[in-house]
């Protein structure tokens, strides 16, 4: 009975360490919450030969949870020669403890992104603590100056581009980005990510364009108008109000809005060493306005001469395959195609063609 | 086998460990036992694994490495019916000699101790980085050897029953899992079959290595009271691991293809963490805290398995013994696990048990086999 006893009382004692997890018990009253962060090259290079050369500079937004503050959050930026170096930074100004499994949004500086961001974005992959969705934004000049942008009737600029990022993609035709999304386009054989352009403005955030990346290296900026029509071709499954303007004999016949939901099919053949690849964008949606009562063209030809449009700058001038294609024909011919998919020569020599397929399926109340 | 010991036998017996009723399972636990001891922590690393040696269709190799347990049990059932009414203790012993089949016993309880100790840090190591990144993995490992402990020192009927209970969450992760999918890309499975027949064939050798559980069978199948099932319920539970490891190691590859999941130690770990579900906003803290119920199994039954052939090489007959020598084990494997500065060091101690398990699993067996039937053939020349 004694024995019993010990034994049991032995397992009490082991049990009472682990769940209460005396050792990693911590006060939330005595942590720093990151919402959102910004990542740039540092302004102050400071000096190599003593150790104190900054490379990156980090700013974070946290919330304050305390009654009777002024600001809703803090922004403060570190600059140090590591991401992690930065944090040390933090800790000799404020005496809280940074807790980042609450990360949601994550901005990249232009001149960061350029060098490649894989190595910004590893530490966040590291961390057991932050969660893979963390959505990812590239800044039109530094992610600093979008944090430091004061966002009026909202609870803070993390919060406000969070949200920003999370609607582009039902607001705006803009993919909604996430580190395990840019992670995998950036180590993938095939594929290259892009990411939402965020310039900062008067008292708001606003999306400008769509960021190219070769791997994870920027290469190339997008308009908006040109972010959606990448998209279609990508095949990002997006929703938004799409105008549009119907002409015959030199005259507009039809114009007006669809909200529509896109979708693509992507076929691969190949002759010889020409690769033969046929998109078909399919958009799917109702009819918001018009200008008469005219019948609707299915055809989408303005989106495909669009779409035509934008695979010849794809094939000039940006050189790489945004448009997420290349994977169709590895799926064909993996092991023979590993070593030269990522060559420019690839996407160049590509025989690409569209096709828009334009479904209305609803036109609301009017005829 | 010990099928002659009907429930319920007189009181006499229900103490020792061979016969009595604390040391019998059904063909059912028997069948739970087996899932749990392969669905552990080695599940977790088996897609980067085959990815990394043969690629994209590293899936397939899974699917076919489920051959090579299957080949274990048929040799351990044929060697079990060459035997009738024997364990795997006395029949090394009568095969042998004492001495002899002492060292074999011996070679095969430090092969089990060596896997629960490899598959305990593993086990903690996980727990530590996603639940306890703070608390020392001293602490850790007693708090789980405890529950061990108690687990199994009532006998192999309450190891049965916890496998069976522990199975029933392995579902939910399973389905959970599925989730992810929004994020595959399918073109990353394809084409299927480009790495080769013998590639394929390669990467089958390293994926049986994650089958390693019928080596257990040595033990457990004398338990069984119906042991006419025994090998129809080891195979169906083979079957049931090779549809779960292939079902995670293509939803593996199928999100992270075959070069991003090289970079990652535990890819199913990640799959709860790249998708978000509204209300249970942190998948992967609810998939570890169902992941350590499902994954403490393993530990406990090879700790089971290490503490039963310890007693039997010793000759301990009591079951109360048997608590005793589970001290005595859980103490050295405890120190066992310590040792390794970090996880690294216990992949490559389980890539060395892999080998083993070819040893315990295959080769013991086969080696028991043709060796009874020199003996047979010699006995019978003999007239």
């Amino acid at each position: 009975m004694v024995k019993r006893k010990l034994v049991l009382g032995f397992l009490c004692f082991c049990y009472l360490i682990f769940i209460s997890s005396c050792w990693d018990s911590r006060d939330i009253e005595d942590l720093t919450i990151a919402i959102a962060a910004g990542y740039d090259t540092a302004k102050q290079s400071g000096s190599h030969y003593d150790d104190k050369e900054n490379k990156v500079a980090v700013t974070g937004v946290f919330p304050l949870f305390e009654e009777e503050v002024v600001s809703s959050a803090t922004v403060a930026t570190n600059e140090a020669k590591t991401i992690a170096a930065t944090r040390v930074k933090r800790a000799y100004k404020t005496p809280r403890k940074l807790l980042l499994g609450m990360l949601q949004a994550a901005v990249y500086g232009d001149e960061l992104a350029r060098k490649g961001l894989y190595g910004s974005i590893e530490i966040l992959l590291r961390d057991p603590q932050v969660k893979h969705d963390v959505l990812m934004a590239l800044a039109y000049d530094r992610a600093e100056d979008v944090f430091k942008t004061k966002i009026n009737n909202y609870s803070n600029v993390g919060n406000y581009v969070f949200d920003l990022l999370k609607n582009s993609r039902t607001n705006a035709f803009i993919p909604t980005v996430t580190i395990h999304a840019f992670a995998m386009g950036a180590l993938s054989d095939c594929k290259n990510p892009v990411l939402p352009i965020i310039k900062p403005g008067i008292n708001s955030i606003e999306i400008v364009g769509l960021g190219i990346f070769r791997g994870d290296r920027l290469i190339a900026r997008a308009s908006t108008d040109e972010a959606r029509i990448i998209s279609f071709l990508r095949g990002e499954k997006m929703e938004g109000y799409l105008p549009f303007v119907i002409e015959k004999e030199g005259k507009i016949f039809n114009e007006g809005s669809v909200y529509v939901k896109n979708s693509r099919k992507v076929e691969v053949c190949r002759k010889g060493n020409i690769y033969n690849f046929n998109i078909t964008v399919k958009l799917k949606g109702d009819v918001v306005e018009q200008s008469s009562q005219r019948p609707l063209s299915e055809k989408g030809e303005d989106i495909k001469m669009q779409c035509e449009s934008m695979i010849t700058k794809i094939k000039t001038e940006y050189k790489v395959d945004c448009i997420d294609i290349s994977r169709f024909a590895m799926a064909k011919w993996r092991k023979e195609l590993k070593k030269i998919i990522n060559d420019e020569d690839f996407i160049r020599q590509a025989n690409i063609n569209v096709d828009v397929d334009v479904v209305i399926s609803r036109k609301g109340e009017m005829q | 086998m010990s099928s002659n010991v009907q429930t319920g036998k007189s009181k006499d017996n229900s103490a020792d460990i061979k016969n009595g009723i604390r040391f019998q399972i059904t063909a059912r636990q028997y069948l739970f036992i087996l899932i749990g001891s392969a669905t552990g922590s080695g599940i977790l690393s088996l897609p980067r694994m085959v990815n990394k040696e043969i690629g994209h269709d590293g899936w397939i190799s899974v699917f076919l490495g489920g051959i090579v347990p299957v080949v274990s049990l048929l040799l351990i059932a044929a060697m079990f019916g060459r035997f009738p009414g024997m364990d795997f203790f006395e029949i090394a012993e009568k095969m042998f000699g004492k001495l002899i089949g002492k060292i074999f016993l011996i070679i095969y309880t430090v092969y089990i101790i060596f896997v629960v100790a490899a598959s305990l840090r593993i086990f903690v190591e996980i727990t530590g980085i996603y639940i306890l990144p703070r608390t020392p993995i001293q602490a850790v490992i007693i708090s789980f050897l405890a529950l061990i402990i108690y687990s199994i020192k009532n006998g192999s009927r309450l190891v049965g029953r916890f496998n069976e209970l522990a199975f029933y969450v392995l579902p939910a992760i399973l389905l959970l899992m599925l989730v992810s999918l929004s994020t595959a890309d399918f073109t990353n499975i394809m084409p299927i079959g480009e790495a080769g027949i013998l590639k394929i064939l390669q990467g089958t050798m390293i994926s049986a290595y994650s089958y390693a559980s019928t080596e257990q069978a040595l033990v457990y199948a004398p338990m069984v009271k119906n042991t006419k099932k025994v090998l129809g319920y080891g195979i169906i539970a083979m079957a049931i691991v090779a549809f779960m490891y292939t079902y995670v190691t293509v939803i593996c590859t199928l999100v992270f293809g075959e070069n991003a999941i090289q970079t990652i130690i535990w890819p199913p770990i990640l799959l709860y963490k790249i998708v978000t579900i509204p209300v249970l906003e942190r998948l992967d803290i609810f998939f570890v805290i169902l992941w350590i119920t499902v994954a403490v199994r393993p530990s406990i039954n090879y700790l089971f398995v290490a503490a039963y052939s310890a007693s039997r090489i010793i000759k301990i007959k009591k079951h109360e013994h048997v608590a005793f020598i589970c001290v005595l084990v859980a103490v050295l494997i405890f120190l066992l696990d310590i040792i390794p500065r970090n996880v690294e060091q216990f992949f490559e101690l389980a890539d060395i048990l892999g080998y083993g398990y070819y040893v315990a699993g295959i080769i013991f067996p086969l080696m028991f086999i043709i060796a009874s039937l020199f003996i047979r053939n010699r006995r019978s020349e003999n007239g």
